[in-house]
């Protein structure tokens, strides 16, 4: 199950502009839970720093994560009569 | 020649109509028609009476094209999946319903296109693609119930014609022409035509349940006694006021003047709901008045008193 982020989290803390402390942009989640969702093949932003503390070197590609399809080209409602 | 003996009411825009149909027969012109009116005026069904008398070169009326405007995303799908295979090179007339939800980019092409002054076709370049629409062929009109929302310049392209209310004579007439077995008996048709609020549509409804409830009692004689029973069974209102508009009333008449804010709280509407769908119709009837704040009438306690409790 991936866990949402501590920014969700509204409790009843007063909050100025910014960011709270102790939230963060980046959730933990295994790789296999994220599998279940994504796929082996898609792309996945991960953060430059992170990459270079593991010593990789990936050539990164074009697009992030592959959107749904979209097969959802809208259909234009008409019809033709003959007077 | 009259076009439209079918069709009920309305009578200055069958004039109108009349006028550009002749004018179509000498010199194959057609203005480009913005239809407007509430919704069930009839805009559709004039529209394509009107395409019956815009022929093509064999003579006989061209084909007929009403397309939803609404499920237009953009000028692109617009080309491609309508203009290239079915309008581009024909003779057809084409109604672009709802028009005032055309997406931005096709309002403007439409724009460029309309602007016929010199011209009756029109090339468009649209992305990679080179469209051709030829007014001599081809004969738009645009139909809409939100007149304002309509892009302004492509709106004063267009000749506009304007729909009315119907008379309670002609809504008559549509109950009575879609129910030519019945027999009305007494002020019955009268007292059932009060209750449309003008709308031809909410006419054609109102016939189908009469029909039902004559149908349900195997007799074709319908009087105020069967109006009355079948208003109570289905909950047909004085006037044709909706719930809405009843506690409206309701309101006013238990607490005297009200505001809009104050009546949204009463009804649970919001204020421009309220505004739009059923203050319009109080002060056109003249059940309600506004004077600085919400004011019932002397016709709005009158058609109170023979509400149903």
């Amino acid at each position: 199950m991936v866990q949402c982020s501590r920014m969700n989290n509204t409790t009843s803390v007063k909050r100025g502009r910014g960011r709270p402390v102790g939230s963060t942009s980046f959730v933990n989640v295994s790789l296999a839970d994220l599998e279940q969702y994504v796929g082996t093949k898609s792309a996945i932003p991960v953060s430059r720093v992170w990459l270079q503390k593991m010593d990789l070197t990936i050539e990164p590609i074009a697009r992030s994560i592959k959107e749904a399809d979209s097969d959802s080209t809208p259909k234009v409602e008409f019809k033709i009569t003959k007077l | 020649m009259n076009r439209f003996a079918e069709l009920i009411g309305q009578d200055d825009v069958k004039k109108k109509l009349n006028f550009y149909l002749d004018a179509h027969e000498k010199t194959k012109r057609f203005p480009f028609l913005l239809l407007t009116g509430a919704k069930g005026m009839g805009k559709t069904e004039f529209a394509k009476e009107t395409a019956r008398g815009i022929k093509a070169e064999d003579g006989a009326p061209k084909a007929f094209l009403e397309i939803n405007c609404g499920t237009i995303k953009n000028a692109q799908v617009f080309f491609e999946q309508v203009f290239a295979p079915v309008i581009q090179g024909n003779e057809i007339t084409v109604l672009l319903d709802e028009c005032h939800a055309l997406p931005k980019d096709l309002m403007t092409v439409l724009l460029t296109a309309f602007n016929t002054e010199r011209t009756d076709v029109k090339q468009v370049s649209w992305r990679d693609g080179l469209y051709e629409f030829n007014f001599k062929k081809q004969t738009f009109m645009l139909a809409t119930t939100e007149a304002d929302k309509l892009f302004g310049p492509l709106k004063d392209r267009l000749t506009h014609i304007d729909f009315q209310t119907y008379s309670h004579g002609d809504v008559g007439k549509i109950i009575q022409k879609i129910l030519p077995d019945v027999s009305f008996k007494g002020e019955a048709l009268e007292r059932v035509a009060t209750t449309v609020r003008g709308n031809a549509r909410s006419s054609v409804q109102r016939a189908k349940q009469i029909e039902m409830y004559c149908d349900t009692k195997a007799n074709k004689n319908f009087g105020c006694k069967e109006w009355d029973d079948l208003c109570s069974k289905i909950g047909i209102n004085p006037a044709g006021l909706n719930n809405t508009e009843i506690q409206i009333l309701r309101a006013l008449k238990d607490r005297g003047d009200c505001s809009l804010n104050m009546l949204s709280a009463i009804t649970g509407m919001s204020r421009s709901s309220l505004q739009r769908d059923s203050e319009i119709f109080l002060l056109q009837k003249g059940f309600m008045k506004i004077e600085g704040s919400r004011k019932l009438t002397a016709a709005g306690s009158k058609v109170l008193e023979v509400v149903r409790s």
